[in-house]
């Protein structure tokens, strides 16, 4: 596997960076995120509710000790059938210095890109704002959306944190 | 076989960096809160040089040089006085109790390790 | 080796801190007509060590005022002064002053130079036979005065001092004549002189001198003195810069003022004994005696070998230290009382009392032998018995609180994994081998111990906090005009560190505001039938998984009627009707004060409602009791520790809660009649004759019920400062000792909710916030007003 660095490479080599994301889906769509932003992958178990918390929190779960709160990406962005099967996925993120699961319909893979792969989204692509979108890369005709993750989670739109900013 | 030292103060600070200095310079250190302390450590085990602190709650530093002279085994154990007070008076009760010597307060590390080794090598 | 002494600062500041702390209240407690000498003693100590630390981690400034500080208490302690009420005051001045200083090395703050000299000098002046101008700003080095007339060294700090070594080797005309003994007396001029080593006496000044000049002149001032009377440029004097590193112009003694008598005033051996000035030290001085910073006796056990073969010891005249080489040919002159004591050795004196003449006695040099059952001689200060708590601890070590707290987190970790595996094990029921449920359940008894002894390491006895409230109460009550008595009791209740911290604003606040408000004045107190010193009670105990912390006064009380009508005045919703406890809890609420003018005290800035909220962010609540005329108590429930609660579970629909035990009044099975509904759907219940409101868990938390109606499920009583209310839940499920885990961590505050826990499944449970949730409650029936 060859070595990554972030944003230490010149710019000559920066085309040359090769990143790993971790691929999932969400109804029809497939999304692509830093894998560096991946803590681990586990199923989902119903969690302990939270009062009045927007219906894609579903609550918060242990993990070892750790208080971590579950978001349904699904029921946010509206996608697909909201069920919860043994199959059902929960993405440990640690991002913004957070613990956070996000329940998605299925992990693929982990897929490479370089920087020159990711092309500019078009405005309208997306189920979310594109202002958390980085860009669409192909691979083998499959459509990846790339997303910047720990904008998304930390924005006022996840409701997770206190303070938000935009 | 490193040589032991009792470092005898009630200032922590003092006593941590009298510890670290000379266990840098290859020594083992005990360290005593006071002269009582400092004498139970120095029965519980076989101490190659004290240093000690004058003035400590529970027992002073003339108090424990007189104590620890008592005993046999530290009879002419090599005891030296730290000590602000570089007074005459005070170096002749030190001498009387039976110190080996004195250094005053403050000190730097350097200084320590040159006279310890003077002493014990 | 180069030592990085920047490690031993945190250190440093932490014990400096406690001896400030120490000394305060050493200083507060000081009968000043009758002093206890134990404590002055304990209060010399601890300006004494934080002389000597700060000197040796180079705090000069420090090392300077603590200094100055010291020398009085030393003095006051050795009866050469008489202790005064102004002095108490000057010494309290200069423990705050030392604080700042120690924070500003910190970071925190800075210090205003004037104000350390106005202190210094104020000390100075305390001194009472001593005119303020004449005493030097800086301690002075140990001086070897052959005369006590040669007073150069009393040059008050001005100039920098230098430090010169002079060797020499004088002519034989200049070492029989007097060449060499006016040389002495030309350099005594101009500074402090000592003599390191001479030609034996025999020898009649011919040989090898050596002495250390601690001068503010130059070089150039005296090397032509030195080179007339040196053999042909046989002399060197060269500037020994390390000796002020190493402290030797940073330690020392005060050349008191004139007319002091003063043990450190003659130089030498001679005057070691008795306070006799020294007048003939030159012909006598011990051949390698000096005041270098450390020696060696001799003879004593366990002079080097080396140091004892070098003679004189010329490698180390630039060193801060000497030996006390064999005393060959010359005879050495030493005390006879310090023969008399360690002449375990020669045995043929008589011990001579300290008090006589000490005269000149010969001593050959043997080995000591072994000194055989000999008595430790008692000291002066006999070694007290560890009553006090003066004393430090017989063992102890520091640890950052980072290594506890991760601890205590691991055993939490550990409660919660045994918890989980003796469920599993039940749930097996018959098929869980009896050796196993026993072992889990010795395991549960180990856990909790743990738990508790782990927990214990971050316990601090409440004197931390109490300790800065007579400095508070004599400070503010001066300045009200009032007179105070503070009495203290409970002092050594535990609670955790964390909480120690952040009670300490909140309580000042109380006991301020029993001051201002609560306290008359003496000639109102004694218009009242009352004692004009008024009493403040500052009282700790445990109660249950509590600390409970009573600040009560003797003073007027609260004025019901006078706090009904500001709170009209503010707008609050109040009435004749409500209870008195109601009323009181009223002076909690945002901007209510009922100071009758606006002092400096209170009444404006921070207000109770603060006081109050610090309180609640802590898991703790505050109630209020008074009567006029008699006295107000305040009084604060905190938990021992905010890692750990104990719990009541409940079940709201398929969701377990945690209450907070300490909240829960009582639990009932209402009955429908209890119940009613005001015009805005808000419910009450009927308890003891009184109606409280309702808070039905599962709407509050849109959840479904497992009941239809209220007879079914439980209604649990909830008091969170003063507020009742009653919580209608599904069920109680059990009580438990829960580890509070934070939900903002990884998430944000939810409303009602002030942490979650894990369950022995190894779910979530929510800890609910019993005053959030007491105060929707309350403005409910506001609203229903």
């Amino acid at each position: 596997m060859e070595a990554m660095t972030h944003g230490g490479a010149g710019a000559g080599e920066a085309d040359l960076t090769v990143s790993e994301f971790l691929t999932f889906t969400l109804g029809s769509e497939e999304y692509a995120i830093d894998i560096l932003k991946v803590q681990e992958i586990r199923g989902y178990e119903p969690p302990t509710l939270i009062a009045n918390a927007p219906p894609f929190i579903k609550g918060v779960i242990n993990l070892r000790g750790i208080i971590v709160p579950i978001v349904d990406l699904r029921i946010k962005f509206k996608l697909g059938k909201i069920e919860y099967t043994p199959f059902t996925v929960v993405v440990i993120l640690n991002v913004a210095g957070r613990v956070i699961g996000v329940v998605v319909d299925s992990v693929s893979d982990v897929i490479s890109l370089t920087p020159p792969q990711i092309r500019p989204a078009p405005d309208f692509s997306g189920s979310f704002d594109t202002k958390y979108i980085v860009g669409l890369a192909s691979q083998d005709s499959r459509m990846m959306i790339v997303t910047d993750i720990e904008r998304l989670m930390s924005s006022a739109d996840m409701e997770l944190i206190d303070s938000a900013t935009e | 076989m490193a040589k032991t030292i009792l470092a005898v103060d009630d200032s922590a600070s003092i006593r941590q960096m009298v510890s670290f200095t000379l266990k840098s310079a290859g020594y083992e250190v005990v360290e005593a809160v006071d002269g009582m302390d400092g004498l139970d450590k120095a029965k519980a085990r076989s101490i190659n040089l004290v240093l000690t602190d004058q003035n400590m709650p529970r027992m002073d530093g003339l108090t424990l040089i007189k104590s620890l002279r008592a005993l046999p085994q530290y009879a002419s154990t090599p005891i030296l006085m730290l000590t602000t007070e570089s007074s005459d008076a005070m170096k002749s009760q030190g001498r009387a109790a039976g110190a080996t010597g004195w250094l005053v307060k403050p000190f730097d590390p350097q200084k320590l390790i040159e006279v310890v080794r003077k002493v014990i090598g | 080796m180069a030592i990085d002494m920047s490690q031993f600062y945190q250190v440093f500041f932490e014990e400096s801190a406690e001896h400030l702390a120490a000394m305060e209240a050493l200083l507060l407690d000081l009968d000043v007509e009758n002093p206890d000498p134990e404590q002055l003693n304990a209060i010399f100590r601890a300006a004494h060590s934080i002389k000597g630390s700060a000197g040796t981690f180079g705090f000069g400034d420090l090392a300077d005022a603590t200094h100055i500080l010291e020398n009085l208490l030393d003095r006051i302690r050795k009866h050469e002064l008489g202790l005064r009420a102004d002095m108490v005051d000057a010494f309290l001045e200069a423990g705050d002053l030392l604080r700042s200083m120690l924070e500003a090395h910190q970071g925190r703050g800075t210090v205003d130079a004037q104000q350390v000299e106005a202190v210094s000098a104020r000390l100075r002046q305390l001194s009472a036979d001593q005119p303020p101008v004449e005493a030097p700003a800086t301690p002075e080095p140990p001086v070897a005065t052959p005369s006590a007339g040669s007073k150069a060294s009393a040059e008050a700090g001005g100039a920098v001092k230098r430090v010169f070594d002079i060797q020499f080797v004088p002519t034989e005309f200049s070492a029989k004549g007097d060449g060499v003994t006016l040389l002495l007396d030309e350099l005594r001029t101009i500074g402090a002189l000592e003599i390191i080593s001479q030609p034996d006496v025999d020898a009649h000044n011919v040989g090898f001198w050596q002495c250390r000049l601690i001068t503010a002149a130059a070089l150039e001032d005296f090397s032509d003195q030195v080179d007339f009377v040196a053999d042909n440029g046989a002399w060197r004097v060269s500037e020994d810069k390390s000796v002020a590193v190493n402290g030797a112009v940073a330690f020392g003694f005060f050349e008191d003022s004139p007319g002091v008598p003063d043990e450190d005033r003659g130089y030498g051996f001679f005057s070691a004994v008795d306070d006799r000035s020294v007048t003939d030290i030159a012909a006598a001085i011990d051949k390698t005696e000096d005041d270098d910073g450390y020696g060696f006796f001799e003879p004593l056990p366990s002079v080097p070998q080396a140091a004892l073969a070098a003679e004189p010891l010329v490698e180390d005249d630039q060193e801060a230290y000497g030996f006390f080489a064999p005393l060959t040919p010359p005879p050495a002159v030493v005390p006879v009382v310090e023969v008399a004591e360690e002449g375990d050795g020669f045995g043929f004196f008589v011990p001579i009392a300290p008090s006589e003449k000490a005269g000149t006695v010969q001593v050959s040099v043997q080995p000591p032998p072994v000194p055989a059952e000999k008595p430790a001689p008692a000291p002066a200060r006999t070694a007290r018995r560890a009553s006090q708590a003066v004393a430090a601890g017989d063992s102890s070590i520091r640890v950052s609180i980072e290594k506890v707290d991760q601890l205590i987190n691991l055993v939490g970790e550990l409660v919660i994994t045994q918890a989980m595996l003796l469920q599993t094990t039940m749930r097996m029921e018959d098929q869980a081998p009896e050796r196993l449920i026993n072992g889990l359940t010795q395991l549960e008894r180990n856990t909790r111990d743990l738990q508790e002894s782990v927990m214990s390491i971050r316990m601090m006895p409440i004197s931390f906090v109490f300790s800065r409230f007579p400095r508070v109460v004599r400070d503010l009550s001066a300045k009200l005009g009032k007179q105070v008595e503070l009495k203290t009791s409970g002092e050594t209740t535990e609670l955790d560190k964390g909480l120690i911290e952040r009670i300490a604003d909140p309580l000042t606040h109380l006991i301020r505001n029993s001051l201002d408000h609560g306290i008359e004045l003496p000639e109102l107190r004694v218009a009242a039938g009352k004692s004009p010193v008024g009493t403040i009670t500052l009282k700790a105990y445990h109660q249950g998984g509590n600390i409970v912390i009573e600040v009560g006064d003797d003073g007027a009380g609260l004025p019901r009627n006078k706090i009904l009508a500001k709170a009209r005045e503010r707008g609050l919703p109040v009435s004749e009707q409500m209870t008195d406890a109601e009323v009181f809890n009223l002076i909690f609420e945002a901007g209510f004060s009922t100071a009758e003018q606006v002092t400096d005290v209170s009444g404006r800035g921070v207000g109770m409602d603060v006081v109050r909220r610090n309180i609640q962010a802590m898991g703790g609540r505050v109630e209020i009791e008074s009567m006029l005329g008699v006295g107000t108590r305040m009084t604060v429930r905190l938990p021992l520790t905010l890692a750990i609660l104990d719990g009541m579970s409940v079940a709201v629909g398929d969701q377990t809660y945690i209450l907070p035990l300490s909240y829960i009044i009582e639990s009932l099975q209402p009955q429908a009649s209890d119940i009613k509904t005001l015009s805005n759907q808000a419910r009450v219940i009927q308890v003891r004759g009184e109606y409280l409101p309702v808070v039905v868990l599962h709407e509050v938390f849109n959840l479904k019920s497992a009941w239809t109606d209220f007879t079914q499920g439980i209604m649990v009583v909830i008091d969170a400062d003063g507020a009742k209310a009653a919580l209608f839940v599904d069920a109680l499920v059990g009580q438990h000792q829960v580890v509070i885990k934070s939900l903002e961590a990884n998430y944000r505050r939810v409303v009602g909710v002030s942490g979650a826990t894990i369950m022995g499944d190894g779910h979530v449970a929510l800890i609910l916030d019993v005053s959030a949730i007491a105060g929707m409650a309350k403005s409910n029936m506001q609203k229903a007003g």
